[in-house]
């Protein structure tokens, strides 16, 4: 502002204007044959009268007007605006899932205010700033690298579209702060490390409703995180399915039930209607009350508005229903899509559907290549694999008939378990092998072992869940060394005596010691006690859920939008048609392990797959994105970036935003329009 | 602006009366509405008796009068004598006055070539009906240095004084004017050829002449500069004969009202002058003198 004898000076100006007027310094000398007339015009226009003069004297007021608006403009109008201080920007978005949500306060979707929020942000930027633009889900794309171009700027922000998926912004931010922070390169030949670029100190905005997973590794260096909350402060009450499936039929032993976990992200409990659809038939429905979040003591005596900071520490309410489909399942003649739907509007309607798929059994293929086992056939032949796997045992010899090769090539089989026996070629389907090695230089056998305990046993790999060794005794046995990316199951002190490894899309398990021993004079002793515990049962049985695709219900893979879904259909198609939601088809070819792999599963719902040209539907699986930070849509006031918290801006920094360049530009077109008139005056 | 000031180069390398302009005036007459007595012989009756072959009239003889135009058959009839009277042919007074003030040398060409061109047309005309021709600046000097010319040969000394004639007089019209009626006391025709920017005014000047009882024409000469003035901005206007100045703001206001002052003006000299017996004609600089006489001043009646 300006002090008191600026103005001063200021205020002289106008008069000094005026009196410049009257003076009329600046007249041009003309010389004519006589002023006789134009005295005589002058005085009848009493153009010397002061104030007669002045009038429709355009150029005076516009020099007026001129001095006027600038001295508004040295009064500094300006209205509240929002700071945006830095020279460099990333703009991070959340298009996740829950940015569809509607509880803004204009009603538009989250992504829609986030987008608005940034526009402002683009116009507020200076024209030497440089911004960028990253959105992301489950994950990440760079829409715009930096640039100073507004509009393409607003372009690029404006084409975000919100998908179906989960949030996780690890890779965003690796990629924001890549740029903040570059990394070293050392120079090979001269053996010194080189500084690649200039860090760029930048401020980060990240438009998120906060559903995102806390990040565990973030070194922000040069870059300042500001996270801008996106969504109603005031959590909105929105009921969403978290999860959704349909059990196993071995762990329930033999009944099938859809399995269904509600989610309220609201405080109050709300009273929902729920259907259940098998096909397009309403199957059941229920009216079921969700409790709301729980309120932590201490913030009992809070308003609704206060209880942003309970969120991160209080858990969504939840409720769990099961509904009994084993009399529909057991009618079921083909692949039946259940759609399960909470009858209930709310500001998030992505999670109020969730989809699974009832395929009619397929009988899992399963040969056994022995000549004499029978703990191998007693663990294959219990009641609850039969429901599942057809098992076939053959003599070693089948490995060298035709028909072996045939049905190995087309991927008749699931699973081959070759009993101290290799094929010559490894077949179109995942293989165990006890005793002996798959062909190739790949597996190895490193050591003989003799009477050796077994030291560890890895529970955390899906074969050997409940498979306990400890007290398994092995009298002969080899130590295994697998292909690259094999993980070791079982080790003695030797080392790996079961290792798993992959192969093009297949998996291949090593073990390393015989079950029965084939002596040469036809004696076949046992090598192990391992038969007779309880983890050998465990460990067929794993094996065949596991590598005999042994799962019946499509529904128990997780197909989550944006994720690739490996399909093998129930015939060795050469190609198949895969129908998403919406009715779009999309052609696959065969991968060479006999499988299809979809990757256009940006849609919730279920999609359908057929052999190419046929109307006749394989199977169906469903894509569902039943994610409880997602279903979550209360508002977080913070981010956990590593070490750093950053808390919520939603309670905007005021800032001044200054009109005087508008001012001033004002003025400067009053003056170019005086210099235009001065120039025409006849026109005046 | 370069536009106001008058090239005099140009102006003055045209020739003051072209062959083709001599042709057409020869053919021409000037007329006068009075039959004034002239001083010598000429080609027109004049109220004088004289020596003509025309009879005119008879009175009685008085002593002292010329025996030879004694009418003796007259005597012879009545025993008194008479006195035989002959229509006399007179030359004619033939003034033309051209205003010399600085004034006069605006315009393109300027007001004051237009004026000695115009002044040698008809003092052409004049010489060659053997009138008396004669042509002064009105400088306001007591002693005319103006030769009274008569007679088609007389045609060179009549443009050589107009190539010499300059317009540097401070004088007023009025001044100006009476020096020019105490020089000269011929009745005849009088052509005065002005801007009439005097700021004295020039009613005065004119009512001298009309006192001296001449048949006068007034030649109101304006540049086009005067008439529609192209000039635009803040302008102080120097008058060039009294270094008066007006400061004017040109709008198109200002211009209107400029030509609404100049039309009264003319409207006033021009209403000024036919009340008192003067005919008046306006004319701009870029009428060609031919056209002027030819057409404007024959139709005036100054020529036939």
């Amino acid at each position: 502002m300006l002090t008191w004898y600026q103005w001063l000076i200021l205020g002289l100006v106008p008069p000094l204007i005026l009196s410049l007027y009257f003076l009329k310094l600046r007249r041009v000398p003309l010389e004519v044959p006589s002023t006789y007339l134009w005295t005589k015009t002058v005085e009848d226009m009493h153009v010397n009268s002061i104030w007669q003069r002045l009038r429709n004297n355009l150029l005076l007021w516009l020099q007026l007007l001129v001095v006027l608006i600038l001295m508004i403009a040295c009064l500094r109008p300006g209205c509240t605006g929002e700071k945006l201080a830095g020279d460099r920007f990333i703009f991070l978005v959340d298009k996740s899932a829950s940015m569809s949500a509607t509880d803004t306060e204009s009603g538009i979707t989250r992504l829609e205010d986030a987008k608005n929020q940034i526009y402002t942000l683009i116009d507020r930027m200076k024209s030497s700033d440089a911004a960028m633009v990253i959105s992301f889900s489950d994950t990440e794309g760079v829409d715009q690298s930096y640039t100073k171009n507004k509009a393409i700027l607003k372009r690029k922000v404006k084409s975000i579209e919100a998908t179906q998926q989960g949030s996780d912004i690890n890779r965003a931010l690796v990629a924001a702060t890549g740029l903040a922070n570059p990394g070293r390169t050392s120079d090979k030949l001269s053996n010194t490390d080189v500084q690649v670029a200039d860090a760029l100190a930048a401020t980060m905005y990240i438009f998120s409703d906060g559903a995102i997973k806390d990040v565990s590794k973030y070194a922000p260096g040069e870059l300042t995180a500001i996270y801008q909350p996106v969504g109603a402060v005031t959590p909105a009450s929105n009921i969403g399915i978290t999860t959704f499936s349909v059990n196993d039929q071995l762990d329930t032993g033999g009944s099938i039930e859809a399995f269904v976990r509600l989610q309220n992200s609201g405080f109050a409990p709300k009273t929902i209607e729920v259907s259940l659809y098998i096909g397009d038939q309403l199957t059941d429905a229920d009216t079921v009350t969700v409790p709301g979040r729980e309120i932590a003591e201490a913030n009992m005596s809070l308003g609704a508005n206060s209880r942003l900071a309970d969120i991160g520490q209080s858990p969504p309410g939840g409720l769990s229903l099961k509904f009994d489909l084993t009399s529909v399942a057991a009618v079921l003649e083909s692949a039946a899509p259940i759609r399960f739907k909470i009858d209930a509007p709310d500001d998030y309607l992505l999670d109020n559907e969730a989809y699974c798929v009832l395929n009619p059994s397929r009988l899992t293929n399963i040969l056994v290549l022995t000549d004499y086992n029978p703990a191998l056939k007693l663990a294959s032949s219990t009641d609850r694999l039969k429901k599942i796997a057809n098992v076939e045992f053959s003599e070693r010899s089948f490995l060298k008939e035709k028909e072996y090769e045939t049905n190995a090539a087309l991927g008749v089989y699931d699973l081959i378990i070759f009993d101290q026996c290799a094929p010559e070629t490894m077949p179109a389907c995942n293989t165990v092998f006890l005793s002996s090695l798959p062909p190739g230089e790949d597996w190895k056998f490193t050591e003989e072992l003799e009477i050796t305990p077994i030291i560890y046993t890895n529970n955390s790999h899906p074969v050997m869940f409940d498979v306990q060794m400890q007290s398994v005794s092995i009298l002969n046995g080899q130590v295994i060394e697998g292909p690259k990316g094999s993980t070791n199951l079982v080790e003695s002190i030797a080392g790996p005596v079961i290792a798993i490894g992959p192969r093009s899309g297949f998996e291949d398990i090593v073990v390393g010691f015989p079950m029965i021993l084939y002596e040469e004079d036809g004696e076949t002793p046992y090598n192990t006690d391992w038969h007779k515990k309880p983890s050998f049962p465990f460990f067929m049985q794993n094996i065949i859920r596991t590598l005999g695709s042994g799962s019946r219900f499509n529904s128990l893979r997780a197909n989550r939008p944006g994720n690739p879904v490996k399909i093998k259909p129930r015939y060795p198609y050469e190609e198949i048609d895969v129908k998403n939601p919406k009715g779009r088809q999309e052609s696959l070819q065969q991968q060479p392990n006999k499988s299809f792999v979809y990757n256009q599963t940006e849609d919730t719902g279920i999609y359908s797959v057929s052999e190419k040209g046929s109307l006749e539907v394989d199977q169906l699986f469903a894509v569902n994105l039943l994610d409880r930070l997602e279903s979550d849509i209360a508002v977080r006031d913070e981010l956990k970036l590593g070490y750093e918290s950053i808390k919520g801006n939603s309670t905007r920094e005021p800032a001044r935003r200054d009109f005087w360049t508008f001012l001033a530009f004002f003025a400067l077109m009053a003056l170019t329009l005086e210099w235009i008139i001065y120039n025409r005056r006849v026109f005046i | 602006m370069a536009n106001a000031v008058p090239s005099k180069k140009n102006s003055q390398e045209e020739p003051l009366l072209s062959p083709a302009l001599l042709a057409q005036l020869e053919r021409m007459e000037l007329v006068s509405r009075k039959i004034f007595r002239g001083r010598m012989k000429g080609e027109r009756r004049s109220k004088r008796k004289g020596q003509s072959v025309e009879f005119a009239d008879f009175r009685n003889y008085v002593a002292g009068d010329d025996l030879r135009f004694i009418d003796w058959n007259m005597y012879a009839r009545l025993d008194k004598l008479f006195l035989k009277l002959f229509m006399e042919e007179e030359d004619l007074h033939f003034y033309t006055l051209i205003d010399v003030s600085p004034s006069m040398q605006f315009g393109s060409p300027t007001k004051f070539q237009y004026a000695k061109q115009l002044a040698g047309a008809l003092g052409y005309i004049g010489l060659c009906r053997a009138d008396r021709v004669k042509i002064e600046a009105l400088d306001g000097s007591r002693n005319s240095n103006a030769p009274t010319l008569r007679g088609r040969s007389s045609l060179w000394q009549l443009v050589d004084h107009l190539e010499r004639m300059e317009s540097q007089s401070t004088v007023t019209m009025t001044e100006a004017v009476k020096a020019f009626c105490l020089r000269n006391t011929g009745k005849g025709i009088l052509v005065l050829i002005t801007d009439l920017m005097d700021k004295s005014g020039y009613e005065e000047a004119l009512k001298y002449l009309v006192a001296r009882d001449l048949d006068i024409y007034l030649i109101h000469v304006l540049s086009q500069e005067e008439i529609d003035p192209d000039i635009n901005g803040d302008l102080k206007l120097v008058d060039c004969e009294d270094q008066d100045i007006a400061e004017v703001s040109v709008s198109q206001r200002l211009i209107d009202r400029y030509k609404q002052t100049l039309a009264s003006f003319i409207e006033q000299a021009r209403d000024f002058s036919s009340r008192r017996g003067i005919v008046y004609t306006m004319t701009s600089t870029e009428r060609s003198v031919d056209r002027l006489v030819s057409r404007y001043l024959r139709q005036r009646g100054l020529v036939r």
